[in-house]
């Protein structure tokens, strides 16, 4: 029997090359705007050094950086001040998102899945990649590869193939091919020393074991602990830990170890759980010849959406991101281009109807041209949307989830019209501070978090000024309300007030002096007109004993009871 | 003007389930901190012109389905405070018909006082004035005055006034009015398609 053949493909840099790509993919849609303004600030910073932190306690530690910080000797697990010490010039910082890595590096899998090999695995062990304290990251990808290497000519092509794809893409990127996953592995990461190269493992049991024989003892995966006990003996190889008697390893070193050298010899079967990506929902209608008509390709598209919905219900999920592509005859008469609308909506949904009513003004504003040859619809993202007769649900029985439901119609309706950043909800945010307490967020972005718990009922204004409005103000005393004041160009006799309250500033947050180092004295006032404002003066801050205080207090109008 | 629209929106919101608050106009924005749990199921729209405004009261009047299907389930609740400055009466009765056609929205307008001559279609029209201190008030009061309302004689004009009832000594954490004096014994309006000016 022919042995398997597995190919497993390294990826050492994947969280910074994902950031780069994206810094680079930003940079290009904003480039179009401004491309030659400021070139040399874009080439500076695309040599600026990469860090990815990840916050435990209180502390930022670089989880992974850039290959030039690591010459410069930043390593994971150090703080980011270190870091950012070592490297001495500009850093771009971002949060490590594992998450986010996880799903991504399982995308690459689904990828190499379709172009490759069926059978494709996110590397399932990858215990030297610890980032944190417990965070266990995947950093690579394996591939069953029997028999697939004949559609490249050759295993060898097939891995090189894949790996300039990579390169092409910005992944830095090793391969290793062998007969087993731990041969395979080992391969990828200490049979290569340069990124992008391969190295190839024997088939033949006595070939295969001279070539693990010469690598370290890491290559056999198995606990950093049990590395450290094999190499604080001398046992630097695995040729050095196979001359030992079999019998008495697992005693001293744990049955991980006789275990991994099986699997990478190939007496002990290891298996992988293929990743099987969806494939996108696409429906598509291609016109007897191009179609100039208006009527006739709302008719197909309102036709394709019914189609979708019909397949969104066996799925039980609706769209979460529809692509509509209308293929139009090019300008010239000759080739096609592809016309791309894309919808975005706040709640998952498959009804036609809904669907339709948000595609229907694009489609009118479309430019027809020669005429249309085919129309696909693509949903993009999916969410899971349960089974239920929505289409039809009578008034009675429509309970919060069915207005819910409506209510996403709405926003979806308005969105559409308007614009992400104009439709928002507002969310409560756990600070005493008052431009703090509540922030709004596009309403697109869906539910999320719950607001955080509120505060203790005092009183506010019902309307808070973006940026306090200052004022003019007498009191009769430091610590005392005003009693005229002059805003907005009137001068206002106050007949009330209330307070003062105390508010300080968050100055724990204060990144630079001035912006959040603050206290003030909030006053409820009422002028005589019967006009209720929420003012405060300026607290000087350090006012110790010695230094006179500021000659006037600042006043400010912060907020109304409109 | 918000603060009204934001009290009355409360009644509304008492009777049970909680329907949606839309905010359209950055005008009528309350600060989200007095609506309290309100937040969770309010939406605010930042229409960029006064077309784009009335589509939008529109549209959240006749229960958010666009192009509107028959047999199309409206919103339940839906609650629409908007800024509608510069309507006019083909406007009003739009949006009066687009809240008749929808099922249970009721839509709180508000007006800049310069607007009080304009005529408009909307079920009642109040004006709103803030009313001056009086010894015993620790609350911001306004008057209420009822100018027109369907069904009721011309000249006949009623006036309350109201208390902002939040905070110091009320236990409840959303706003409410509290009526304090002269005829009145409820709350503001809660027709539908009722327009506060002010």
């Amino acid at each position: 029997m022919k042995s398997r053949r597995l190919l497993c493909v390294q990826l050492p840099m994947w969280p910074i090359d994902r950031l780069r790509r994206r810094l680079e993919r930003k940079r290009r849609d904003e480039g179009g705007a401004m491309r030659s303004t400021d070139c040399a600030s874009e080439q500076a910073q695309s040599v600026a050094r990469l860090f990815l932190i990840s916050t435990r306690g209180n502390v930022q530690h670089v989880a992974a950086c850039c290959r030039a910080s690591q010459q410069a000797g930043v390593r994971a697990g150090m703080t980011l001040a270190q870091g950012r010490a070592l490297v001495g010039s500009a850093v771009h910082v971002e949060e490590f998102d594992p998450a986010a890595e996880r799903a991504a590096i399982k995308r690459l899998a689904g990828w190499a899945s379709l172009r490759y090999s069926p059978l494709v695995s996110v590397d399932p062990c990858s215990l030297h990649n610890r980032i944190g304290a417990e965070e266990l990251l995947p950093d690579g990808i394996v591939l069953d590869i029997t028999g697939c290497e004949r559609l490249f000519g050759g295993e060898e092509r097939l891995a090189r193939h894949m790996v300039q794809a990579l390169g092409g893409a910005g992944f830095e990127a090793r391969a290793g091919i062998g007969p087993t996953m731990g041969a395979a592995w080992a391969a990828a990461r200490f049979g290569t020393r340069e990124p992008g190269e391969l190295c190839i493992l024997s088939s033949e049991f006595h070939a295969l074991r001279r070539q693990l024989e010469a690598m370290p003892v890491r290559a056999l995966r198995i606990e950093p602990s049990t590395e450290q006990s094999l190499v604080e003996l001398g046992l630097e190889t695995i040729g050095h830990v196979l001359s030992l008697p079999r019998a008495t390893l697992p005693s001293r070193f744990g049955s991980l170890l006789v275990r991994r050298i099986d699997q990478a010899l190939g007496s002990a079967i290891e298996t992988f759980e293929p990743v099987r990506p969806r494939p996108l929902l696409r429906l598509e209608r291609l016109f007897d010849g191009p179609t100039p008509q208006q009527e006739a390709i709302e008719s197909a598209t309102r036709e394709l959406l019914v189609d979708l919905s019909r397949e969104l219900l066996k799925r039980e999920s609706g769209v979460r991101v529809l692509e509509a592509q209308f293929e139009r005859i090019g300008r010239n008469g000759r080739g096609t281009e592809v016309l791309r609308e894309r919808l975005t909506l706040s709640a998952p949904s498959r009804a036609a109807r809904h669907l339709w009513s948000l595609l229907r003004p694009r489609v009118e504003k479309l430019h027809l041209g020669y005429g249309i040859e085919s129309i696909a619809l693509v949903a993009l993202r999916l969410g899971r949307l349960r089974h239920r007769q929505q289409e039809y649900v009578e008034e009675r029985h429509q309970g919060n989830e069915a207005s819910r439901h409506e209510a996403g119609e709405l926003i979806d309706t308005l969105v559409n019209r308007l614009g992400p950043e104009r439709v928002l909800r507002g969310e409560l945010v756990e600070s005493h501070v008052p431009q703090r307490a509540a922030r709004f967020v596009p309403a697109l972005e869906g539910p999320g978090r719950r607001s955080a718990p509120l505060m203790a009922p005092e009183l506010r204004p019902t309307v808070l000024f973006d940026h306090p409005e200052p004022a003019e103000a007498i009191a009769m005393g430091p610590d005392r309300p005003p009693r005229l004041l002059r805003w907005r160009g009137r001068e206002r006799r106050i007949v009330a007030s209330f307070g003062p309250e105390r508010i300080a500033g968050e100055w724990w947050r204060a990144s630079s002096l001035s912006s959040d180092a603050w206290e003030r004295d909030y006053f409820r006032v009422c002028d005589e007109g019967g006009r209720w404002l929420w003012v405060y003066r300026e607290v000087p801050l350090f006012c110790v004993q010695d230094v006179p205080r500021a000659a006037a207090p600042r006043w400010f109008v912060h907020g109304v009871w409109a | 003007v918000s603060i009204l629209a934001a009290l009355a929106l409360r009644a509304a919101g008492a009777d049970g389930a909680a329907p949606l608050l839309v905010w359209i106009g950055r005008r009528v924005w309350p600060w989200p901190v007095v609506l309290g749990r309100a937040v969770e199921h309010s939406l605010f729209v930042d229409p960029p012109d006064t077309g784009a405004r009335l589509w939008a009261i529109d549209q959240c009047l006749r229960g958010g389905v666009a192009g509107g299907g028959a047999g199309s389930g409206g919103l339940v609740g839906v609650v629409v405070v908007a800024d509608a400055s510069g309507l006019d009466m083909a406007g009003s009765r739009r949006l009066q018909l687009a809240a008749e056609s929808g099922r249970g929205a009721i839509g709180l307008l508000a007006r800049p006082p310069r607007e009080r001559g304009v005529i408009s279609a909307a079920e009642s029209r109040w004006w709103v004035a803030p009313q001056a201190m009086e010894d015993s008030t620790r609350q911001p009061r306004w008057r209420l005055e009822l100018l027109r309302c369907k069904g009721m004689p011309m000249a006949q004009s009623r006036a309350w006034i109201v208390e902002w009832m939040q905070g110091e000594g009320h236990e409840e954490q959303t706003p409410a009015l509290r009526a304090v004096a002269d005829v009145a014994d409820r709350p503001p309006p809660e027709a539908p398609g009722a327009q506060a000016t002010g």
